[in-house]
């Protein structure tokens, strides 16, 4: 009941406080449309086909079972995702992906493949990646059927023959983000760290008039009073999400793919850390300022770093700093499920926002504050 | 007894806030609380709330020891805090309701608890409003209301008045009565002695976290002189007439001053018929009398060396 009483105020005051509607849900809106609109053309929303057809070259070192099978049934396959060329000269083929002419190079010895990936065309040289991880799948999987148990490998190679050992059921790439797309995500995302703001505030703003000292005189403890109001700030910020995707889909008619509820539990996952965020600053710190003034730094530079304005490069000391902000897994996690149907990014993403979640939980607890107000 | 503390200290850093308080508050009475600014009263008050920890001493609410035992006594307590703890963007019903709700109420005995609160500081009429459209006095009073919303069995008053016009003093003072005669044992800290005095079954003198004085209004009085002062102001003479009363029996100083006479006498019967008879025969107009004790500050002066505000 008192949970419930801390859980509904954060809510009510909050949904009163306009600014809550103007940062969480017309900003991003506008920012959307603005930067969608304003980038369009440039980020991807090129025609689909020469995006998805990504150029590979190969050569074969040696030749072997393995590089028969890859000449069978991926060089000899007409697939209008790709296109792969043989190229025996080694050095050549280098340094054709460094001028950027291909977005993989992929090299068959006798028992293993090496790929080469352009960090240019990011999306394309993934799909190479795919390609070449779905083929060696299947190639396996032959192989230890014929160790193992030969008879059955006739029926295995009838199911092969009836298709390259591509699959284009795991290979659904019909399109690649597009400026809006791309801005439907990240700002979407960006504005759920702004949530924060709101909750921080929210504790702060109570110890600054008083009303946290009435809460902790009565005999509602403050972890509870901690929990619920967080759990208001979950809530809310879950339906803001929810609504700007909406938005996205019906308005700017943004790609979210077919599976939406991985990218939901990404989101769901970055609104459970950034409340526990927004709790312990609103803990910790003395007063509303200090939070937005902290909050309006730190905020734009994770989500630079996490790709959330434009794309950072892969190469150079940002390509390993950028790996530090959680916007940066929270954004391809988002990508790679919806884009490339991959989701150990998003796993991990989820996995980095419930354990910071986690430690900011344990340090309110550490710092002795789960049960006062602490404005002694 | 429903308070009782000893030997109670807390230190910020190097400042001594209470040192070794000793207090004793019977139950059923207005309790005030009375000394300067930094004494030690907002300290107390919120190591009594929980807020604050005591670095040493022993202290119970009825009967039960605090902290260990700070979940059952909390229950039993309502404080009202020098600042306005209220929600400015809930209406005045929202704000007594949540905090009611912490309290465990719910249902219908939490509405009329509510309701009861809201016309005990008559804002049942601006129940809907936000406290941000309300007048200081009515933001005092809504805080009162928070405090009490539960009907605690002992409230805790810091420094309600301060800051407010005195139509809202008046009315925060009546109501602390009625919430007496209805039971509550209340706890007053304030630094104007007026209120204290008026208010106050019983007050306990606090300075540099110690109390100093306790005991009633009367008791407090005499713990500064056994002697009663008169002051008279006539039309005429004087000199003359202070020179009379001198001679009086009884009357142990007899000077001018401030265009009258200020008689120091041991008391008894009969001195003030004399002092009037002596005014008579020497045909002065007795303008005003009027029998002079010492108030709180002449205590707090003669056991401090300093005045309240000082």
């Amino acid at each position: 009941m008192k949970f419930l009483s801390f859980f509904t105020i954060y809510a009510k005051r909050t949904v009163r406080d306009r600014m809550f509607f103007i940062i969480m849900l017309l900003f991003p809106v506008l920012l959307i449309w603005l930067l969608g609109s304003a980038f369009a053309g440039v980020m991807g929303d090129q025609d689909t086909d020469s995006i998805v057809s990504a150029r590979l070259i190969y050569t074969v070192e040696e030749s072997s079972p393995l590089s028969e099978a890859f000449e069978t049934h991926l060089a000899g396959a007409e697939n209008k995702f790709f296109t792969l060329e043989k190229l025996d000269d080694r050095d050549l083929a280098m340094e054709s992906i460094i001028r950027n002419n291909y977005d993989a190079f992929i090299i068959i010895a006798a028992d293993k493949m090496t790929i080469y990936k352009n960090s240019y065309y990011n999306f394309n040289s993934s799909m190479a990646e795919l390609i070449l991880k779905t083929f060696t799948d299947d190639y396996n999987l032959m192989y230890e059927i014929a160790s193992r148990n030969p008879a059955a490998l006739a029926g295995a190679v009838d199911a092969v023959d009836a298709g390259p050992f591509t699959k284009e059921v795991s290979f659904d790439r019909q399109r690649t983000p597009g400026s809006m797309d791309y801005y439907g995500v990240t700002i979407s995302t960006m504005f759920i760290f702004y949530g924060l703001i709101f909750l921080g505030t929210y504790f702060a703003g109570n110890k600054v008039n008083k009303t946290a000292d009435r809460i902790s005189t009565s005999p509602a403890s403050m972890t509870l009073y901690q929990w619920g109001t967080a759990a208001g700030s979950v809530a809310l910020i879950s339906m803001q999400s929810l609504l700007v995707v909406t938005l996205g889909i019906l308005v700017f008619k943004i790609y979210w793919g077919g599976e939406l509820g991985i990218s939901l539990l990404v989101i769901l996952a970055e609104i459970i850390m950034v409340s526990a965020i927004g709790t312990i600053l609103g803990i910790m710190l003395k007063n509303e300022n200090m939070i937005a003034g902290i909050s309006q730094i730190v905020i734009p530079a994770i989500v630079f770093l996490g790709d959330g304005y434009v794309q950072l490069g892969d190469s150079g000391a940002l390509s390993v700093i950028k790996k530090l902000s959680p916007m940066y897994w929270i954004n391809h996690g988002i990508f790679d499920a919806v884009y490339l149907h991959e989701y150990k990014t998003a796993a991990i993403s989820i996995s980095i926002c419930l354990g910071i979640a986690l430690l900011c939980t344990a340090a309110v607890a550490l710092s002795g504050r789960g049960g006062r107000t602490g404005n002694a | 007894m429903i308070i009782e503390c000893k030997g109670l200290k807390k230190s910020y850093k190097d400042v001594k806030a209470l040192d070794g308080l000793d207090l004793v508050i019977p139950k059923g009475m207005i309790y005030g609380l009375l000394g300067p600014n930094g004494a030690g009263k907002s300290t107390f008050i919120n190591i009594v709330a929980g807020l604050v920890g005591a670095d040493s001493g022993s202290l119970s609410v009825a009967g039960k020891r605090l902290p260990a035992e700070s979940g059952k006594v909390k229950k039993l307590m309502g404080f009202v805090p020098q600042d306005l703890a209220i929600y400015d963007d809930l209406t005045a019903y929202e704000n007594l309701a949540f905090f009611a709700s912490l309290y465990g109420l719910s249902g219908k005995g939490k509405k009329e608890k509510v309701r009861n609160a809201l016309e005990f500081v008559s804002l049942s009429d601006r129940m809907k409003d936000y406290p941000k459209n309300y007048s200081g006095g009515m933001k005092r009073r809504l805080n009162l209301a928070c405090g009490i919303v539960h009907e605690p069995e002992i409230i805790f008053l810091d420094e309600p008045t301060v800051g407010i016009d005195p139509q809202s003093r008046n009315h925060i003072m009546e109501s602390i009565k009625k919430l007496n005669k209805m039971g509550m044992t209340v706890v007053y800290t304030t630094h104007y002695m007026e209120e204290a005095e008026t208010l106050c079954d019983r007050i306990g003198i606090i300075d540099h976290g110690r109390i100093i004085a306790e005991g009633t209004l009367a008791e407090l009085q005499r713990t500064v002189s056994e002697n009663e002062l008169i002051f008279i102001e006539v039309h005429g003479d004087a000199g003359a007439l202070a020179e009379d009363i001198g001679g009086l029996p009884g009357v142990i100083s007899s000077e001018k001053e401030d265009g009258g006479i200020l008689v120091n006498h041991t008391g008894g019967r009969g001195i003030l018929e004399k002092i009037v008879a002596g005014a008579s025969a020497r045909r002065l107009d007795i303008r005003k009398i009027e029998n002079r004790m010492p108030n709180l500050e002449d205590v707090f002066l003669a056991m401090t060396g300093r005045t309240l505000r000082d």
